[in-house]
């Protein structure tokens, strides 16, 4: 059984524009010790997902629909404190931003071990303790000496690690890291990202990453979910969703990368934007987009369906696999 | 070949204030002695990470910033001697593209107000400035009937083409795109940057590209200079510097960029740098990078590497090679 599963997710963030419709319908799994990526571009609703697991959307935005059951437990329907003993203790998030994450008049020492002390009813020392080893986990130096040092004595990539520390620190079943690298220079991502690989095949817990960045998706993960104007699109397995997209969104975002290994004379973009939320189309929302849209495209949203390699969400699957294949290669 | 401009030695040092009576603690030396050429018609990518002085470079050499020391010559004239006044004409000539398409444009102006202002300044295109407007809208791909409209009212991606219409109002021959793309999603990142090479083709433009993100200076770059806490350490043409990287940095940089293809991905070998990067306020002697280099040698840690030549236009500051 899966450790985390949603089922038709919906949130919405109510505006004085109206009715913004960030996750509409969303459905996947995540299983014991497996690293799955939500991909996506700014705006389709993959960190309003996380925000949705987490318990934590801000208003005006409220959970609308649907159920998020982890270990069993519908967490929609659980209580504030039910929910509050769960976060960071079982289920822990490492979000974007780690200049603004962290409090700035707690040490380290007090930040990390807090949920130590509430979650796991440690004491002082015992706490202390398991923050060393928490610092020592992660890679940074001198843990001894840090323990009484506060954030701002931390650079990005450290401060970063001192947020993996902290979300890890109750060993969580599940880890969500919400763009954990975005604000981090190259080189600094890369010691990130083998710390996540290190840690999970150290502590088996499930990771979902949040990114848009398809590099780290191939490095990291063993399955996708792609996800557009709130909505997911299609999933398989990382080794079939790079080599044999089903979704045109899907090879269009991969077409319209450049890559450092390869030479391209000219990169193929997708055309237009995405649709603005307030709005909803009657059709799939990747229609305005799409070169191979049809008539029913427009009128009618595609169903999720099970394909050879994972699922998608698009008409031109009843067209048979040929059909898609050759409109993949057709270059523009 | 002439090169349409030659920098030579660049630096622009900040001062850095401290405490309440703001006394002056040191030097910031955010671009300390860069050297390059750039010739008609190419791009030269500039990449490095946040804090290396890539955009300090940029603005310093249109002289948003005045310069410490060294010089800028546009066809062989020192741009760094001329008074405000005669920077006019030389502001026609190289024109900039910035980072945030969000902050650099005037909320209170239409782009077609945005575009005019340019003009009027230079004196160009007198009794048909509607007409070159239009003309400009039409060229970056956004149509001439948005003219009457507010940046608010324009995606991220059709910002940053009023960028690209305002610079090349004033028909500049280098532009210097300081991280044009990276406020940008991948879809959208791709339609500038077709853009970007469109209007080199066609108007035979030179750019300075500068950017942290190395697949993308690779895929529009014909040269690429990298940068390291306010030093050039390594300039080649950019197919050289993926396949044979000289600098013990560019080699950490080339490897820890993600590629995305699982399989390429499971076979690469990461070189992951450990240590802390130098402040560039209290610099230390000898090589920038020797604090996280992982082929430091005792020699690294007290002089500093020069740029050499190891032919093919490849140049490299590293003690190690050559």
């Amino acid at each position: 059984m899966a450790l985390l599963e949603i089922r038709n997710l919906r949130t919405s963030f109510f505006t004085h524009l109206g009715e913004v419709k960030a996750v509409d319908g969303v459905s996947f799994q995540v299983g014991e010790g497996e690293a799955v990526a939500l991909v996506g571009e700014s705006g389709c609703g993959k960190s309003v997902t996380a925000l949705s697991i987490m318990g934590l959307v801000p208003p005006p935005g409220k959970v609308i629909g649907g159920e998020i059951i982890f270990a069993g437990e519908d967490l929609t329907k659980l209580s504030g404190p039910k929910m509050r003993h769960l976060r960071g203790n079982v289920l822990s998030m490492i979000s974007q931003d780690p200049m603004t994450s962290l409090n700035p008049v707690l040490n380290i020492e007090t930040q990390l071990g807090e949920g130590l002390r509430l979650h796991k009813g440690m004491d002082a020392k015992a706490a202390r303790e398991r923050v060393l080893e928490l610092l020592n986990l992660v890679g940074i130096p001198e843990a001894e000496r840090r323990l009484r040092q506060y954030p701002h004595e931390f650079s990005g990539g450290m401060r970063q690690r001192l947020m993996i520390a902290m979300a890890l620190a109750c060993s969580p079943k599940m880890l969500i890291a919400d763009e954990p690298t975005t604000a981090l220079d190259v080189t600094i991502q890369a010691q990130i990202i083998e710390l996540l690989k290190e840690l999970k095949s150290r502590l088996s817990s499930s990771i979902l990453l949040i990114t848009h960045d398809m590099g780290i998706v191939a490095g990291l993960c063993q399955r996708v979910i792609v996800m557009y104007a709130g909505r997911v699109v299609e999933t398989g397995s990382v080794e079939a969703v790079f080599d044999d997209p089903q979704h045109p969104y899907t090879w269009g975002l991969l077409r319209s990368l450049p890559r450092l290994d390869q030479r391209k004379e000219r990169l193929v973009p997708i055309p237009g934007q995405p649709p603005d939320l307030l709005a909803s189309p009657q059709g799939c929302p990747f229609a305005p987009r799409c070169r191979w849209a049809m008539r029913i495209c427009v009128k009618q949203m595609p169903e999720m369906i099970t394909t050879a390699k994972g699922t998608v969400a698009c008409w031109l699957q009843e067209l048979g696999p040929q059909a898609v294949k050759r409109a993949r290669e057709e270059v523009a | 070949m002439e090169p349409v401009l030659e920098v030579r030695d660049l630096q622009k040092y900040f001062p850095v204030t401290r405490g309440i009576r703001q006394k002056t603690g040191g030097m910031l030396k955010a671009v300390d002695g860069i050297s390059f050429d750039l010739y008609r018609g190419e791009t030269l990518g500039l990449v490095g990470e946040s804090g290396c002085g890539k955009t300090t470079a940029g603005r310093t050499i249109v002289r948003l910033y005045e310069p410490t020391g060294g010089t800028v010559r546009l066809h062989g004239q020192d741009i760094f001697s001329l008074s405000e006044k005669e920077m006019l004409p030389v502001r026609r000539q190289i024109q900039m593209i910035f980072q945030d398409p969000y902050s650099s444009l005037n909320p209170r102006m239409t782009v077609g107000d945005t575009i005019t202002e340019a003009l009027e300044i230079h004196g160009l295109a007198a009794g048909r400035r509607n007409e070159r407007v239009g003309e400009l809208l039409d060229m970056v791909g956004l149509g001439h009937e948005m003219a009457g409209r507010y940046p608010h009212e324009f995606s991220g991606g059709q910002r940053q083409r009023i960028g690209v219409a305002r610079a090349l109002a004033v028909e500049p021959q280098v532009i210097i795109c300081d991280e044009p793309v990276s406020a940008l999603d991948v879809s959208i990142q791709a339609q500038v940057i077709n853009l970007l090479e469109e209007l080199q083709e066609k108007l035979g433009l030179t750019y300075l590209f500068i950017s942290h993100d190395l697949a993308v200076v690779r895929h529009i770059s014909h040269r690429v200079a990298v940068m390291y806490l306010g030093k050039l350490v390594e300039v080649a043409p950019s197919d050289q510097i993926y396949d044979n990287p000289l600098h013990p940095y560019t080699e950490a940089l080339m490897s820890a960029i993600p590629i995305p293809d699982p399989k390429v991905e499971s076979q690469r070998q990461r070189i992951i740098l450990t240590g802390d990067v130098a402040s560039p306020i209290d610099l230390p002697p000898g090589c920038r990078f020797a604090s996280r280099c992982p082929k430091v040698e005792d020699r690294c840690r007290q002089e500093e590497p020069a740029m050499v030549d190891v032919g093919g236009g490849h140049l490299v500051a590293c003690h190690l090679v050559g």
